[in-house]
Formats: C-alpha cells, structure tokens, sequence
C-alpha cells in the first residue's frame, strides 16, 4: 500500500518534472520573442503611454505632466471621429471582401491549368511595389477627368465621366477597392499554403463517394481552411485599422474628411502639429480599441473553428 | 453549366476543359488587374511630355535615358547591396526567430504559453508612426541610429508577424510524427530542424516572401533611421525624384522598376519551393 | 525565476547586439579621417539638386567635408528632422521653413544668424520669413511666386490675346472659353488648397494697410474670418459654373498634365511647372494674378523659398565650417548656379534672369516683395494647412457654404493654443 503510494507519489512527481522541463524547453524557444517584443514593441509602447499624460511637443524633452488632459481632447476632435468612421469602415469592408476573393482565387490557382505559375506570380506581385507609387498609379486610372482611365473606357461605352475620386461615397470605394486588388494576391498566396495541407485522400475519398467539386468545397476545404481564414482575417482587420499609406497617397484623407483615418489623425496631431502629447494619448486610445476588436475577433473565430473541429 | 453535354464527355477531357477555361478566364482576370504594373514599366521608357500625352499606350520613341540617368546620378548598386543586407539578415533573423517561437508554442500548451500568445498579439495593435520617437531615442542611445545594424534590429518586429503566420499553420500538422521522434528520443532542436522545418516549408516560404517584399520596400523606418548617403537603401532613393511642389514621375519610376526587379527575381525563385510545398504535403498526408 | 532568466537573455541578447553594432558601426563609418571636419547636412532637396553645391564647397574648402542626407519635402521631412532633434542625433544645417519654423525656434534648435556677415545682403521678406522678434534664424535666398499659365492657341479661339487684369475680367473670359467648348481653367485642389484667395488676401490687406507680419500676434486667430471675402471671390468660380467641382479629385500633377495636353486653356501655378510646360510644343505665356476688384495692388501667391538653418548646439570648427557653408551658398557662384536651375534670386545686389515667361510675374511680385501666403502669416501653419484644406474641398463639394468654411477653420484654429 504505501509502497504504491510512493510510487505513484514518484510518478507524479516525475510527471511535474517532466512537465517542469517542458516549460523550460519552450520557454527557451519563445526567449528570442518575448526580447523582440520587450524592445521593440512593449517599452516604446509604455514611452507613448508616458507621453500622452504630458504635454511633450515632439521636440523639446522639457515636458510637464498634464493628467488627463490629451484624453479630453482626442475626444472632443471631430476630425478625429470622422477619421474613426472610415478607419473601421476601411477594416471591415477588407477584411469580408478580401476573404470572400481571395479564397476562391487560391483553389483555383491551387488546380491545374496552363499558366498558373505565371497567373500566381502576377496576383501576388500586386502586393509589392510600395502603396505610395500604386497610390499614385491609381489616383490617375481613377481620376475624375474625362481623361482618366476608367472614364475614358466608360466613355468608350457612351457612359459619362464619373466623379471617382471627388465624390466622398465614391472615393472612400476607390481607396477599398484598391486594398482589396493589392491584397488579395497575397493572401490567396497565404490560401495557397494552407491548401497545401490538406490531405490529398479526403479529397480522393470524397471523389470516390461521389461529392460534387462545390460539395467538396464547401465540406472539406472551407473547414480545413478555418486556421488559414483565422490568420488571414486576423492579419488583415488589425493592419486596417492601421491603414496609413494608401488613403493618404491616395486623397490625403479627402475630399474634405471622407477618407482620413484615426492614423492619419495621429501623425497629423503628433508630428505635424506638434502635440506628441496629444497624439500618443490617441494612439494609446486606439491601440485599446484595436486590441479590443482583434481580441474579440479571435475569440469570435476560436470558438467557430472548435465547432467545426 | 452545360451539365448534359458535358456528361458525354470523359472525366480527362472534361477536366482539360476546365482547364483550358481556367487558364482563359484567370489569365484574363490578371492581365487587368495588371494594368497598373503596367503603367508604371511603360512610362519608364517614355520622356515626361510623352507620358502626360499618352501615359498607356506604347511610347512614341522608345527612350533608355531615364535608365542611363538613374544610373549615372544615383549610386543604385551601393544602395542595392546596402538593401541586400538588411533584407537578407532582417528576414532571416525574423523567420528564425518566429519559427523558433511558433514551435515553443506547440511544444506545450500552458497557461504560460497562452498568456504569451496573447501578449504578443498586442504587437500587431500599435500603430507604428507612434513609437517611432521612442525607438529612435533608444536606438540613438546605443549608437545604432545611422547603421545598418540598427535598421536589421528595426526590422526584427516583424518576428512577431512571422509566429503568427506559422503557429497559425502549425495547428493543422499531425502532431503524431513530433511525438514519435520525442519517444525515439530526439532533441526538440533535433526535432525543430529535421522535422518541423520541413513540415511548415510552404508556409515558411510564404513568409519568407512577403517579409523580403516588406523589408526590401520600407520607406518609413530608413527614411527616419538612415541618414548618411551612403547607407542608403534603394527605395530611399526612389523618392529622390520627390519634390516639394513636382515630382520627377518618369525617374521615380524607373528607380521603383529598378528596386523592383531583385524582388521579382526572388519570387519567381520561390515559386518552386511553394510549388514544392504539394509535394510535401501529399507525403505527410 | 523565469524572470530573472528572461532579463538575464535580454541583457545577453543586448551584449550581442552590441558587439555587433560596434562591428555595424566600422562598417558603417564614414571615413572620418581625423583632420577633417564633417558637416552633417540633412536637405529636402535631393542629393541630385545638391551634389554640385557640397563638390564646389569641398572643392573650396578642402578641411571640410559635407556629409548630405535627404528626406523628400514636406511631411516626411518634417517628420524626419524632429526625429532626429529629439532623439541627439540632430544634423549640423539643415532646411527650416513654414511648417516647422515655429517649433524650431520655439525649442531653440536653431542658431541667431541676425548679425551674421553672409546675412546682409539678404532681402528683407525672406528675412522676415524665418524671423521671431527681430532675430533671424535662417538664410533664404530666392522667393517664388505663382501666376496664371495659359494657352495662347486655345485663348485665341475666343480672340482673347492675354489674361485679363482682374477677377472679374478674367471670369468673363472663361465663359467666353466655356461657350467656346474650351475648359477654361482648372485648379488641383486634392493636394493642396488653390492659390487664388492667398494672392487675393494679400491684395487686401495692402489695400487695407494691415502689416502683414502683425497678423500673427493677432489674438484670437482668425484666418477663416480673415479669408472670407477672399474666398468669397474665388468660389464665384464654382458657382458660376466656370469650373467643374471635380478639382477635389485633382490634384496638382493632374492639373498640369492636362494643360500640357491642351485640354485646358488656363491654370494657375509656379515656376516648378514650367520647365515640363516649356517641352509642351505650343505657345504660352504667363500672366500675374488677376486682381480681386480694379485698383487694388497687384499680389500672387507666393513665398520666401525654405531657408538654411545652422543647429543651435554648434560650437567651435563645426560651427566654423557651418558658418562657410551658409557663406557659399550666398555667394555668386552658388546664386549664380541656383538661378540656373530656375530658382528666382532675391538676393540684394544680384541681378539675375528667370525664365522670359516668368519675367512679369518677376517684375511685379517678387521684386516689389508682393507675394502673400497665408500659411507664412499665421499661428499654427500646419493647423491651418490640414483643415483648410479639408474644408475647402467640403465647400467645392457644395457641402458647406463661405460662413461655414470660416467658422470652422477659426473653430478649429480656436481650439490648438
């Protein structure tokens, strides 16, 4: 009896041990992370904490503390507001359209077909050249002359100059439209891998049972996409909610706010007016906002991918 | 769509067809949303007034000056290979890094991990333009401000994106084959380079990729942490036909096509390797 | 005890990185060979524009040597500089100008030139440009000045030979352009606000004897208030039909492609256009602005160009080297080699030549100092910049009326200290 005891007493403990080693062993994997993270993320992050409770202007280091201050502010900036309206449109409306275009695009790309190297090459390279000079690129197809692009092929049809990029409705589709064609290359290519791990026989065994193409589909790939779709609209909601680049290269948040978005709004305040204070107490508000929609998100698709699984 | 006739046809030449409609409609699909990309390689062989009259079409007489100029006034090889340092080590130590992470991840799930896992998510929340300040003040306080180490180090943020693409991916491998070499008694870093490396390649070189394009493409980071000449990467010098009221189109262009041509080079490479990634996948299935 | 391993492998991971920074850093070092003193120099013209200047000057001046960088104008190098300030590494001269010249001098980054030798013969509106209470704090050499650039072909279409002298004249023509099936004008205001009602305030406040440079002492700040008429006058433009409402789309680049092409008969820019305009293969010209009503003084929209700045912290040979620096980018060479490339000299005692098109507009604004930006006058500037341009495109639109406009601008205006 107490021998037992005592075994099972060690056995136990062996497993703690084990379990002890375990940690140290991932702990010692994750090392090299948690110092990214510390450095390069978590200590500005406290500094701009630290800034938004002071009235430091970006260029002198002689700050005061002013308590709430700047909180009050952002609040009060209905610029701001108008710049919180498009940011979340902008997010949303990627996040949906991304997904619903690039997996498709992905099992297609995924098939056999004379030209796919070249047709994925082609896709993906919408990604790369910098927003900037796309940004540019597009201002022209999508200018509200008669002489822009899109325009001059609608006029082709009989089809009057449309006011692309100076109606507010239409610019704030432009600038999504835009996220959308330099997106969604790369997360079909994101798509691509996580076909790829698919086992072949489900399909094969599918066949055999007679599934048709879209049964298949909807039965085997979209279930065993669900980590992919979890990564990708994960991926693709947060850097929306931090767009920057392509509506101010675009627009430059116009016309009049239709476009400006809550970053925008804290480079303007931060750095181009000079209230780093100000900003940074923005900033801090919507990293909160951000982690809350992201965290909620995920949570959202933990629990739809443990139903599927 | 035609279901009865096509019902006639065997499987093979039914699957040709599709294919053959595939090709049609995708290629299609591709060249227009090419159009841009187009754009931008056309007016490189055009002189400013050429392209303001006729910015789609096939210049009226094809011009290499805007080549000859770029190569003649900005130093491109130096700023290629300074861009070819940052990139190659930036992404190597980023992948490495969030490889390594994504694995201790799995390793053992923990209440520690867990909480790890969320509080590296916090880094995909803060916008960067906010902690720019703060990473130049603690980069200048070391010396690394103006160096490319410095700029590497930056770069290195994009660990955290790299963990969550893979540890994303890894929750869909059989973790039987890890658990089997751990009883044959292998090392976990044993286990990491032999067998999950292997295991995540497309999705090791799906991220490879993107994080080669966002490393070589950065303006925001180098423009504020660079500031000698020669230290320069080439989309920095991209923007050298900025101006404050005009922009010099047809070099920015041409410098963009230039910086361009290395990244295409690249993925064209890696192609093989995502392609490859079938190959291991029918294997592990 | 985790923790303490984790500080242990951050401290490690530190001493790594380093160790290899020091190794980075020789890499990296720029061949500061001991007798030499560098002069760190951050421009936002680019190093194409100023690679001739930093070889005659090292040519010149053989113990120095100019180490140039560049961040492209305006934002980012705004952005750029201020990084570089706050966080010590802040460059020996650089570029000071309307966005950033209140929080330069504010912050004391910059030195007192005011009773510097190369600062003499420098005009007084440029002086005035880079000015707190009497001292100087940077050198700018030239000024620009924009005007209306038209098409002489598509003018004659309607027999009109030049741009008439005043507002109101010069709407008439376009109706005469517009009935003729010719886009009479176009401005590009995606990109920044249309030059029109700064010279027209300009005017107005020479008729009215204001001194201009008291504008910024006012208290509170009313730019939207203090625009109003001029804006007022401006938007008959629009609301006449002269011009489409489109221009909120449009941006400066657009506008100037398009008067290439021909497709428009006139617009109004400055001198930076005009050397894409001058390969266009047809005839033009280049008007000053039209006047708000008859009788008022003639002024455009213009400005002192940035100036150069020395870094306040400066001290012995740097300071030295920073000092001939500034001296050789006012002398005749320099100047000389500026005017070249088409910048407008306003330097005293230099004559120089611009461009035959741009020589009215020479003559009448920049000689006589009557250029006016309303940006240049006012507390705020880079305030007053983002939202008047944001609500000027909302009363293009027809969203807002001129009351509102103004309101909301010295709402906002009200609301920074």
């Amino acid at each position: 009896m107490t021998s037992q005891s005592v075994a099972e007493r060690a056995n136990a403990h062996r497993r703690r041990m084990v379990g002890l080693r375990q940690d140290l062993t991932s702990f010692w994997f994750l090392l090299p992370i948690l110092a990214v993270f510390v450095i390069l993320f978590a200590v500005p992050l406290v500094q701009t904490i630290i800034y938004s409770v002071t009235d430091f202007n970006g260029y002198s280091l002689n700050m005061h503390y002013v308590g709430w201050k700047n909180y009050h502010s952002v609040f009060t900036d209905s610029s701001t507001m108008q710049g919180l309206m498009f940011t979340i449109l902008y997010a949303v409306a990627q996040t949906v359209l991304v997904t619903i275009f690039a997996i498709p695009l992905a099992v297609t790309l995924n098939r056999k077909f004379w030209g796919r190297n070249f047709a994925r090459s082609l896709f993906f390279f919408f990604s790369v050249p910098s927003l900037a000079i796309m940004g540019m690129v597009w201002k022209y197809i999508f200018s509200p002359m008669k002489s822009g692009v899109f325009n001059t092929i609608l006029g082709v049809f009989g089809l009057g100059p449309v006011p692309w990029l100076s109606n507010s409705t239409l610019a704030r589709c432009c600038v999504i439209f835009i996220a959308v064609w330099a997106q969604i290359g790369w997360h079909a290519t994101l798509y691509l891998a996580f076909l790829q791990s698919i086992p072949g026989d489900l399909y094969e065994q599918a066949t055999v049972d007679g599934a048709s193409s879209r049964q298949q589909f909807v039965h085997i790939t979209l279930p065993q996409l669900i980590p992919g779709i979890v990564t990708s609209s994960f991926l693709l909601m947060s850097g929306g909610l931090k767009v920057y680049d392509l509506p101010y290269t675009m627009t430059k948040g116009g016309p009049g706010y239709s476009t400006y978005t809550v970053t925008q709004s804290i480079i303007q305040q931060g750095i181009g007016q000079s209230q780093y204070g100000l900003g940074s107490a923005l900033a801090v508000l919507f990293t909160l906002a951000t982690a809350l929609v992201v965290f909620a998100q995920m949570g959202a698709a933990s629990l739809i991918s443990r139903r599927f699984q | 769509m035609s279901s009865s006739k096509s019902s006639t046809l065997t499987l093979s030449q039914r699957e040709r067809r599709r294919s053959v409609v595939r090709s049609v409609v995708v290629l299609i699909i591709a060249l227009i949303c090419a159009v841009p990309l187009w754009y931008i390689l056309i007016n490189t062989f055009k002189t400013i007034p050429d392209m303001a009259t006729n910015p789609l079409g096939l210049p009226k007489q094809w011009t290499l000056r805007n080549y000859t100029r770029a190569f003649a006034t900005v130093p491109i090889v130096r700023s290629l290979i300074n861009t070819l340092i940052v990139t190659f080590f930036g992404v190597l130590f980023q992948v490495l890094i969030g490889a390594l992470a994504a694995y201790g991840m799995i390793l053992r799930k923990s209440i520690f991990t867990s909480v790890i896992g969320v509080i590296l998510m916090i880094a995909f929340v803060i916008p960067a333009q906010s902690t720019l300040i703060p990473l130049y003040r603690m980069e200048s306080s070391v010396g690394l401000v103006n160096t490319l180490l410095g700029l590497i180090v930056m770069y290195l943020g994009g660990a955290v994106f790299c963990y969550f693409l893979i540890v994303g991916y890894m929750q869909s491998l059989p973790f039987e084959v890890i658990e089997a070499a751990r009883i044959d008694g292998a090392g976990p870093l044993r286990i990491f380079w032999s067998i999950v490396l292997p295991l995540i390649r497309p999705i090791l070189t799906t991220v490879v990729v993107f994080q080669t394009m966002s490393t070589w493409n950065d303006f925001m980071t180098a423009n504020v942490f660079i500031s000698s000449s020669n230290l320069r990467t080439i989309v920095l010098q991209v923007y050298n036909a900025v101006g404050q009221f005009t922009t010099d189109w047809p070099s920015f262009m041409t410098i963009t096509v230039l910086a361009l041509i290395p990244v295409f080079i690249f993925f064209i490479f890696c192609q093989k390797w995502i392609v490859s990634g079938l190959v291991a996948g029918a294997v592990k299935g | 005890m985790k923790l303490k391993r984790a500080w242990k492998g951050i401290a490690a991971a530190l001493g790594v990185g380093m160790l290899v920074s020091a190794m980075g850093a020789c890499g990296a070092g720029g061949g500061a060979d001991g007798s030499k003193t560098t002069l760190t120099f951050l421009s936002w013209n680019n190093e194409q524009t100023m690679r001739p200047y930093i070889d005659q000057f090292e040519q010149q001046n053989p113990g120095i040597k100019v180490d140039f960088s560049y961040s492209p104008p305006t934002a980012e190098y705004v952005q750029t500089l201020q990084t570089r300030l706050v966080g010590n590494q802040a460059p020996d001269v650089f570029v000071i100008t309307s966005e950033n010249k209140a929080d330069l001098i504010k912050n004391s980054y910059v030195r007192d030139l005011t009773d510097e030798p190369f600062m003499r013969n420098i005009s007084q509106a440029n002086k005035d440009f880079v000015s707190h209470q009497g001292k100087v704090y940077g050198m700018s050499v030239s000024s620009w000045a924009s005007g209306i650039v038209y098409n002489k072909d598509l003018l004659a279409k309607v027999g009109a030979k030049k741009v008439p002298e005043t507002w109101d004249g010069f709407l008439q023509l376009c109706k005469k352009l517009k009935a003729a099936g010719v886009t009479p004008f176009l401005e590009g205001i995606a990109d920044a606000p249309s030059q029109i009602p700064d010279a027209f305030l300009g005017s107005q406040l020479a008729r009215d004897k204001v001194d201009v440079n008291s504008l910024i002492d006012r208290r509170p700040q009313q730019p939207g208030s203090d625009q109003r008429e001029a804006v007022a006058a401006w938007m008959k433009l629009y609301d006449q039909g002269l011009s489409t409402r489109d221009t909120v789309g449009i941006s400066g680049d657009d506008r100037k492609t398009q008067f290439i092409n021909g497709q428009v008969a006139m617009i109004c820019t400055g001198p930076w256009d005009l050397p894409s305009i001058s390969q266009s293969g047809f005839k033009w010209g280049m008007a000053p602005m039209p006047l708000m009503e008859e009788g008022m003084p003639n002024y455009a929209q213009g400005s002192p160009s940035p100036a150069y700045a020395i870094y306040s912290h400066l001290k012995g040979a740097k300071l030295k080297a920073a000092r001939k620096f500034l001296t050789f980018m006012d002398s005749r060479w320099a100047l000389q080699h500026s005017a070249d490339n088409g910048d407008a000299i306003t330097v005293q005692g230099f004559k120089a030549k611009v461009k035959p098109e741009y020589e009215e507009v020479y003559r009448t604004s920049l000689q006589t100092g009557r250029y006016f930006l309303v940006m240049n006058f006012y507390a705020k500037p880079d305030v007053l910049t983002t939202v008047r341009q944001s609500e000027t495109q909302q009363l293009v639109q027809g969203s807002i009326n001129v009351d509102q406009w103004a309101k909301a601008i010295d709402d906002k205006m009200a609301s920074v200290k």
